[in-house]
């Protein structure tokens, strides 16, 4: 028998069950609605959450300090050897040091992190008003929020502050002790930042007054998949590496937990979808039971009987999940939409909480349909093994 | 379209050659033997009437005939070719496209309506929907129900549904027709009806018939009357001797003389 017309049959026979075949479709529409709704409510939540830390390029970085050794430092060598690991694209270092700013007649206590333009870019640094620093060998400065409330509370763009510097021993050569020192800045740019006091100024203004150890270092990766391996190679060298590579994988990895128990859910309803499809395919096979042996006796084929059976089965499966995609897709988007509405009437951030990739979509299509064929595999090999004259002696 | 009977290297040889016929059934933990030991020949072009009580093993005897009952014992062979060495798909073919059916109780794809069960063994036979269907219509017109090729059999007088259930056994050309007691349900001027186009069938395109029948009104149909009791045959009583030559025969059925098998 020509498949086409198989396929016709099955239409028909399903076609002649109005409502049983709705009914069972209804079953597997609504599962496969509900896991498509699932899993792009969980990939949505998953990138919103990724999206809000990071940008590409923080991907590709590593962290890099000494921990609580007093032994190891991370100094030009230590720089120099971070350089000649495999796929790193640069080395930056970085001095922190407790100081005191001092703008007019008050003052406060801060940190003053040293650390060049570069390495101002690599953090994709916030600026609320101002600029960077134009290169890594002038007298400027950057402060946060915190520091110019403190200070003056009015704006101190272009405005010079003093820092009083201490370098703590570590810093330095071996056998030098503390040092201070004392340096006029002009702030160019206010970071949007309003936690404690701090104040970004280029790295020479620490190795100009005898600072060889960097209180820790960022490597910027060729590509962001090097990062897993160059930490471990850091870590040999008994440094501390981190990643926000790292956290972004817990977050990842939190959320394919989440995923699998929403699909968990998601496939028990496909079970009960394919009990009904079952149950429906079951009960056709016991009314048709006589029917299916007068074709037989006829010269129906097996394998075709085989087939006819199968094809309703997937028939069946492929109505349900072609109506379960739409209704899936069409709820989320739908919430979408609103969600979009009321974020904008209220003036908060708009987000997309549910996503799904076209190529889940046809992944699930592909799995209902399998699922379906496989349902319709019992019953269709019964209805193969029907023997003609059994059959229409039933009634 | 469909293929020719005609094998003109068969005349003389029987067209359903029975050899020793035994078949037992179990039923519960005894043996009990339905057919006792058959053997028959029918020529092509007969037209055969089987008589004889019920549970004589009648049905039965046709089941083996068409390839849907296994035997216990001896051989079936349609146009030399032996039945039960094929296998189960292969006969299947054999019924397919060598035989037509008809049962005293039409049966039917209850999803398809009037000329799609008609064309339903066409369709088997891989044949093109659009084909079939048009082959169907042109024969149910020939039987005068082209006004019923929409309806579901079902809708169908009992008289209607047996000519129709003529019509699917005849679409694909069969060398043979069996039918179980094809008018045991009818009243008798349908039963008159559908016996005259068997007649017709027989007559003029010279297709074998093998019929099972009560009623001994309908003798004068047949060439050869086969009586059979508890699973033997009792005698057999040819009435007429057919010619054999097969090369005379309208090649498809449809086409025989004047159009008309009513």
């Amino acid at each position: 028998m020509r498949f086409s017309y198989l396929l016709y049959l099955a239409y028909r026979n399903l076609f002649s069950h109005k409502m049983r075949t709705i009914l069972t479709a209804g079953g597997v529409a609504i599962s496969v609605g509900f896991i498509v709704f699932l899993i792009s409510f969980g990939l949505g939540l998953q990138r919103i959450s990724t999206d809000q830390i990071t940008n590409l390029e923080a991907l590709q970085v590593l962290d890099v300090s000494v921990a609580k050794s007093k032994v190891l430092s991370i100094n030009d060598e230590t720089m120099n050897k971070f350089s000649k690991l495999g796929n790193v694209e640069k080395a930056y270092p970085q001095v922190s040091s407790a100081t005191k700013v001092s703008f007019n007649k008050s003052s406060i206590d801060g940190v003053v992190y040293g650390k060049n333009v570069e390495y101002l870019d690599l953090e994709d640094i916030k600026l609320s008003s101002g600029k960077k620093y134009t290169n890594d060998s002038v007298d400027e400065a950057i402060i946060n929020i915190a520091s110019q409330t403190q200070l003056d509370n009015g704006d101190m763009l272009g405005k010079e502050i003093t820092l009083d510097v201490v370098i703590r021993s570590e810093l330095l050569q071996k056998d030098e002790k503390v040092k201070q020192f004392s340096k006029t800045f002009k702030i160019v740019g206010i970071v949007n930042d309003k936690s404690a006091p701090f104040v970004y100024v280029p790295l020479h203004i620490f190795t100009d007054n005898g600072v060889v150890n960097y209180s820790n270092a960022k490597i910027k990766m060729v590509n962001k998949n090097d990062v897993t391996q160059a930490k471990l190679q850091i870590e040999n060298m008994g440094l501390k590496a981190n990643s926000i590579k790292e956290t972004i994988d817990q977050i990842n990895q939190f959320f394919n937990i989440f995923q699998v128990i929403l699909i968990s859910f998601g496939g028990i309803a496909i079970l009960v979808a394919c009990l009904g499809m079952f149950n429906t395919l079951t009960i056709s096979l016991i009314e048709k039971t006589r029917e299916v042996g007068f074709m037989k006796a006829l010269g129906t084929m097996r394998h075709d009987v085989y087939w006819l059976f199968t094809l309703e089965s997937v028939l069946i499966g492929a109505i349900g999940s072609v109506v379960g995609v739409f209704a899936g897709v069409g709820t989320g988007t739908i919430l979408n939409t609103a969600i979009f509405g009321l974020a904008s009437s209220t003036g908060n951030q708009a987000v997309e909480l549910f996503y799904i990739p076209i190529y889940l979509v046809l992944l699930i299509l592909c799995a209902s349909l399998l699922v379906s064929l496989m349902t319709g595999i019992y019953p269709a090999r019964r209805a193969a093994k029907i023997s003609p004259l059994d059959a229409m002696r039933y009634e | 379209m469909i293929d020719n009977m005609v094998n003109k290297n068969s005349g003389g040889l029987p067209i359903i050659d029975v050899v020793g016929l035994n078949k037992s059934f179990k039923v519960g933990k005894n043996d009990v033997e339905v057919l006792k030991g058959i053997d028959i020949e029918i020529m092509p072009g007969e037209f055969v009437l089987l008589f004889g009580h019920s549970g004589c093993g009648k049905s039965t005897f046709l089941d083996t005939i068409i390839g849907l009952e296994k035997p216990t014992g001896g051989d079936i062979s349609i146009r030399g070719r032996n039945l039960y060495d094929m296998d189960e798909d292969a006969r299947a073919k054999v019924r397919q496209d060598r035989f037509g059916m008809v049962h005293q109780q039409a049966n039917w794809i209850k999803s398809l309506n009037v000329v799609e069960n008609v064309a339903y063994p066409l369709m088997i036979a891989g044949y093109k929907r659009r084909d079939a269907i048009k082959r169907a219509e042109h024969e149910l017109e020939l039987f005068g129900l082209a006004e019923y090729c929409k309806y579901t059999p079902t809708e169908l007088s009992g008289g209607q549904q047996q000519k129709v259930s003529i019509c699917r056994a005849i679409v694909n050309n069969p060398w043979i027709i069996v039918a179980d007691e094809p008018t045991g349900n009818l009243d008798t001027v349908s039963a008159e009806e559908v016996m005259n186009i068997f007649k017709n069938i027989n007559e003029q395109a010279k297709r074998t018939i093998i019929m099972v029948s009560h009623n001994p009104d309908y003798e004068h149909y047949a060439t050869k009357l086969v009586y059979m009791k508890d699973g033997l045959i009792e005698k057999i009583v040819t009435r007429k001797n057919v010619s054999v030559d097969e090369s005379q025969y309208p090649s498809d059925l449809l086409e025989m003389a004047g159009g008309s098998l009513i």
